[in-house]
């Protein structure tokens, strides 16, 4: 059989690379996006539903991890130690500065133990700063300025536990057993040095 | 053997032959030979070498028929830190600070879609997919520097750094594979439709490639859309970047090949005939179903 009879004798116009791309001769092979996830919300990676939280979280609920990173003061700045020229030129060093009182992402809850507890980083008109230059990018140092900011909020969102009835009953009750022990153990020692002491009692 | 048991043998055997009978074994030469004395032993042995010595080496070699000599298993060197070296698949590594910098001089035009051709045609990388080189891989020297949202197809990428600096201008990052056969199709598109073959159909990646390649961190070609689109949220809130409006993207940005596609708009299975600028298509039944599926 002749193969060139097989194939069909087709003109291709001069189209320009755009409409060629674009032009509905989608291809779909057995392997195509909408069989291998038939069950997913969108095929575009663009846009469509995401579960992850893309808005804050309002003042009283807990804290879902979202930062909104316009309400953020980013600046680049000099990094210090050792590199030469490019720790020299470059502004590889990440500055966040952004106001703790009038920050609506973190909880209302939190935010008095956080000011507390991070009082050293917050400065006289109420800004938290953080800086950070770890890294030669500026992009890594960033993350890392907003990794350990979520890691401040985390530690300022823990209640410490406290005892419960029981420990603090075992705990009473060892302390009176320790010092019950510590006191008989000093008699007996005063004993011991009194027995060294001449005594009074002449043995005539 | 006594005259008394004999008989009873004779007595209560049913056939009595001279290897039936429990007598001491006669000892002939091939039983000598298989089981020598001690002191012939010592005889035949050689007062020098590895058994005289109590240096006999690891079990499976063979001191006699070593003749001194180390036997061929130990004089081949073992490299272990080698191992599986001829079987790996190899990347040649283009950074963002070199996209950049083609994208600066109008090399490379970032409004279509950045692809494995359109980079080797910059004459930069020669690829060679006889050895065992699978494409480009992203590497992240230059993620400050880099500031064109492109729509970009690469064959693997090492660190999240440079996934996180092209989404966050406003780009989109897919990894892909390609077979040997496709990747020399790709290399140097000219040639290989100059050669008058149809274009191949691209195949699944290999076993131990698979995981990579449905992995949404990595932005794999086969991965689930819904997860990739919550990777590059994951990105934007560590890296500390807002993610573009998907409106306002062009549709040049959404287009993607199929998984057994190779080049943009072309179809596996046509045959490309640059001189007389047609495409020539398969008709038959068992064409369609092979390119199809």
């Amino acid at each position: 059989m002749n193969p060139i009879t097989n194939f069909v004798y087709r003109q291709c116009l001069a189209l320009s690379t755009r409409q060629f791309l674009i032009t509905s001769r989608t291809y779909k092979s057995n392997l195509s996006y909408d069989k291998l996830f038939p069950k997913s919300h969108s095929l575009d990676v663009l846009s469509g539903p995401i579960q992850a939280p893309t808005n804050e979280s309002t003042g009283k609920e807990k804290f879902n991890g979202f930062i909104p990173i316009d309400k953020l003061d980013v600046t680049h700045r000099h990094a210090r130690g050792p590199g030469g020229q490019h720790v020299n030129k470059t502004l590889t060093g990440v500055e966040i500065r952004f106001h703790v009182e009038s920050a609506t992402w973190i909880p209302e809850s939190i935010k008095p133990r956080f000011c507390d507890m991070n009082h050293t980083r917050i400065n006289r008109d109420g800004y938290f700063i953080i800086f950070s230059d770890e890294t030669r990018h500026r992009l890594l140092n960033q993350a890392h300025c907003l990794d350990r900011i979520r890691a401040l909020i985390r530690e300022a969102s823990l209640i410490p536990k406290g005892l419960s009835d029981e420990e603090r009953k075992t705990i009473e009750q060892r302390k009176k057993a320790a010092s019950q022990e510590r006191v008989i153990r000093k008699r007996i020692q005063s004993m011991h040095k009194q027995e060294r002491k001449p005594s009074s009692t002449d043995l005539n | 053997m006594p005259i008394e048991r004999g008989l009873q043998y004779l007595r209560q055997m049913q056939r009595v032959t001279l290897k039936n009978l429990p007598m001491p074994l006669e000892k002939t030469l091939k039983w000598q030979q298989a089981h020598p004395d001690e002191t012939k032993i010592k005889a035949i042995m050689s007062r020098k070498g590895p058994i005289s010595r109590s240096a006999l080496p690891p079990y499976g070699i063979d001191p006699i028929q070593a003749e001194g000599r180390l036997p061929w298993i130990l004089t081949v060197p073992k490299e272990p830190y080698y191992e599986g070296v001829e079987e790996a698949r190899q990347y040649l590594p283009i950074s963002l600070r070199t996209l950049q910098r083609l994208i600066d001089l109008r090399r490379i035009n970032p409004e279509k879609p950045i692809d494995l051709p359109v980079l080797c045609n910059t004459k930069l990388f020669s690829i060679q997919p006889d050895q065992r080189q699978f494409g480009l891989q992203l590497t992240d020297e230059g993620a400050d520097l880099f500031s064109t949202p492109i729509n970009l197809e690469i064959q693997w990428v090492a660190s999240e750094l440079a996934i996180a600096a092209i989404e966050r201008c406003g780009g989109v990052l897919t990894t892909r594979y390609f077979d040997p056969i496709s990747l020399s199709a790709l290399i140097d598109a000219k040639k290989f439709f100059e050669r008058g073959e149809p274009i191949p159909r691209c195949d699944t990646p290999p076993i131990n490639a698979v995981e990579s390649y449905t992995d949404p961190k990595q932005r794999g070609y086969l991965a689930n859309p819904d997860s990739i689109r919550e990777e590059r949220q994951r990105l934007a809130q560590k890296y500390g970047y807002k993610l573009p409006d998907p409106s306002k993207f062009s549709s040049l940005f959404r287009l993607k090949k199929d998984p057994r596609q190779i080049f943009y708009g072309l179809e596996p299975g046509w045959l490309v005939n640059l001189k007389d600028q047609t495409i020539l298509k398969p008709t038959d039944a068992k064409f369609q179903t092979f390119y199809h599926s």
